[in-house]
């Protein structure tokens, strides 16, 4: 019996065995820039950097955004990622002038990949996978780290310049700036940014939540005022084994997130949700970091286009599925929502629509949602019919 | 030339408690009659009805009719600053509402008119098969009770009785209150409970609810003063449950 969440991706990622890179104790190498925390033993946590040892441009290896879009194989992110060598120091969130950290913290504002050489205690071993962070390869204590001087991004030094700008503020600026979440988070990570006296390590679980919530909570604050979509529209997208449907109904802003893992272990089919009526939510997530990485993602969309919908987001995963954190979600719900819908006029020919691209009867979906169910049931209905007036 | 005064602010304070919940911005109309306020919410959920008359104010006066346009959440963080016994001033500048409190000191704030592209839409004109009147607290701690097992709330009425109600998954609640009115036939329709809180956000308004309720028809819930110099009233659209 599988029980929640959690414990599911435990035992999924505890069957991953794929041999992460091979390098001894000294390391010459790039970053492209990438950076680590830790969240076991907070706040005393493993933070530093993650180093691939080969020369040269290695951006790509640490830049999600750019793998789906340009359609890189599963087998190519996990090969970028088990490259990276993660070395690690204990360091106490708030000890911001650990000579360590100031230079985690010069990485994370880089611009360009930055040639580093590390020496570690031992030679790195193992390799990480999880559910939120992306995968990552050996990793050993470190006790010499030199890294190359470097040029650093416009957006990112101002923040981090200006002592005054809270963290959550900056986080804003930096999105409709247009910068990558990635370079967001990863300075957030290191405590790049905020009010002086509050700047922090902040684990890279934590952080992309964080950073995601922190720009969704902004977002909706647009969106809530925004005129509703007339159609039902259904946005789809299939990529690294997964299929992704993001149906948007024209009512005020509401979500749902359904994702059904079917065969990933072997002859198993669970579903996993969460939801949030119009007046929001207050406890975290139980399915964790993918539900606000999705609705991020979805608000981004309905803020850009000053539309306001309820978005209901249904998900399966298949056999070959590896969990490569939850930029997997993100960009997979850009992705789908960057095609162009197909569009309905009522709930039920939508989902008529979508249980025919879904493996799982749409009806296991439907018995397990709150919000779907809902909808299904009774509908808000507007003054429309009941009134005259000229806007 | 406008200017109003009022020697107790929560009046308007109490409406824009409720107002600033439904819409994010609004135009409210002044003349010599009074102010007053119709908007819909961008969902088009809610419509919310504002009249304050002349006698209402200590002092009013108003030389030529006034659209003022406010951010009801930047008018809401100023009203929020009265004190119980401040006397509460609007006057208007060029681009500006002016709203003073007078008490211990004078504090002036000047709130920026913005700029509305709508014509502020005109109430429907409904038939009701029932009106009654509650009190405001009943609906107020009935709203509790439903929450407890559901985010919806049916409002029944019949020939004794006015019911607010609860089916949720984890239980159900009903309140029953003998309206002693005079109803012929009997009413249901279900609402979105978040949406009745908003409404009744207004709590200092009025000690008594006039409710109208059809099936399947839009509520209006209406808070009256005793002495007929305002009224705050809402329509909200109503949910509908499907056929299957």
């Amino acid at each position: 019996m599988i029980g929640g969440k959690t414990a599911y991706l435990k035992k999924l990622t505890s069957k991953i065995h794929i041999k992460s890179i091979d390098v001894g104790t000294e390391l010459d190498g790039s970053t492209p820039p990438s950076v680590f925390i830790g969240s076991w033993n907070y706040p005393k946590v493993y933070a530093g950097p993650m180093i691939a040892p080969q020369q040269g441009n290695t951006s790509i290896m640490d830049m999600p955004e750019s793998w789906i879009p340009s359609n890189i194989s599963q087998e190519e992110i996990i090969g970028y990622r088990l490259n990276l060598v993660r070395g690690k120091q204990r360091v106490e969130i708030k000890d911001l002038d650990n000579l360590l950290v100031e230079k985690l913290q010069e990485i994370s504002l880089a611009k360009t990949s930055i040639e580093s050489e590390a020496q570690f205690l031992k030679k790195p071993k193992g390799s990480s996978f999880s559910d939120e962070h992306t995968p990552h390869g050996p990793s050993a204590l470190i006790e010499k780290f030199h890294i190359e001087s470097v040029r650093w991004d416009h957006w990112l030094e101002k923040v981090f310049y200006d002592t005054d700008l809270k963290a959550a503020d900056a986080v804003i600026d930096l999105h409709s700036k247009g910068l990558p979440f990635s370079s967001i988070q990863k300075a957030f990570s290191v405590g790049s940014m905020g009010v002086e006296k509050n700047r922090r390590l902040v684990p890279t679980r934590w952080s992309i939540t964080a950073c995601d919530s922190t720009v969704a909570d902004k977002l909706l604050k647009e969106v809530r005022y925004c005129d509703i979509i007339e159609t039902y529209q259904v946005y789809e997208f299939s990529s690294l084994n997964n299929y992704y449907a993001v149906i948007l109904i024209p009512s005020e802003w509401q979500y749902e997130w359904m994702e059904a893992f079917l065969h990933v272990l072997g002859n198993e089919e669970v579903i996993f949700s969460d939801y949030e009526t119009n007046s929001g939510k207050k406890e975290y997530s139980k399915v964790g970091g993918c539900y606000y990485t999705c609705k991020m993602a979805v608000l981004e969309k309905l803020a850009r286009d000053k539309k306001q919908a309820t978005a209901i987001i249904l998900r399966e995963a298949y056999n070959g599925y590896i969990p490569l954190g939850v930029f997997n979600v993100r960009e997979n719900v850009r992705s789908a929502l960057n095609q162009n819908p197909v569009e309905f006029d009522d709930l039920n020919n939508a989902l008529d629509y979508v249980s025919n691209k879904l493996k799982l009867p749409i009806k296991r979906f439907i018995k397990k949602s709150n919000l779907l169910q809902e909808l299904i049931r009774s509908r808000q209905t507007t003054l429309d019919a009941f009134f005259n007036y000229s806007i | 030339m406008f200017k109003a005064v009022l020697t107790d602010p929560s009046i308007l304070k109490t409406s824009f408690d409720a107002i600033s919940s439904i819409v994010d911005e609004v135009q409210m109309q002044t003349d010599n009659e009074g102010l007053r306020l119709d908007a819909l919410d961008r969902s088009h959920i809610t419509f919310v009805h504002l009249e304050l008359k002349s006698d209402l104010f200590d002092e009013y006066s108003c030389s030529e009719p006034q659209k003022i346009n406010v951010d009801t959440e930047e008018l809401m963080k100023v009203l929020k600053r009265a004190k119980a016994d401040d006397v509460l001033e609007l006057s208007l500048d060029e681009g500006n509402l002016i709203v003073t409190f007078e008490g211990e000191a004078r504090r002036v704030f000047k709130i920026r008119l913005i700029d509305i592209e709508y014509e502020a839409p005109a109430p429907p004109e409904l038939e009701y098969p029932t009106e009654f009147e509650v009190p405001f607290s009943l609906l107020k701690d009935s709203i509790q009770d439903i929450e407890i097992f559901s985010d919806k709330i049916i409002f029944t009425v019949d020939e004794d009785k006015f019911f607010a109600s609860a089916e949720g998954e984890f239980g159900d609640a009903k309140i029953e209150y003998l309206h002693g009115e005079k109803i012929e036939e009997k009413a249901k329709s279900v609402f979105s409970l978040d949406k009745i809180k908003e409404m009744l956000k207004a709590d200092k308004f009025s000690d008594v609810i006039s409710l109208r309720l059809g099936n399947d028809m839009p509520l209006n819930l209406r808070l009256k003063m005793v002495s007929d110099d305002g009224e705050l009233s809402f329509l909200l659209a109503p949910r509908i449950e499907s056929e299957e």
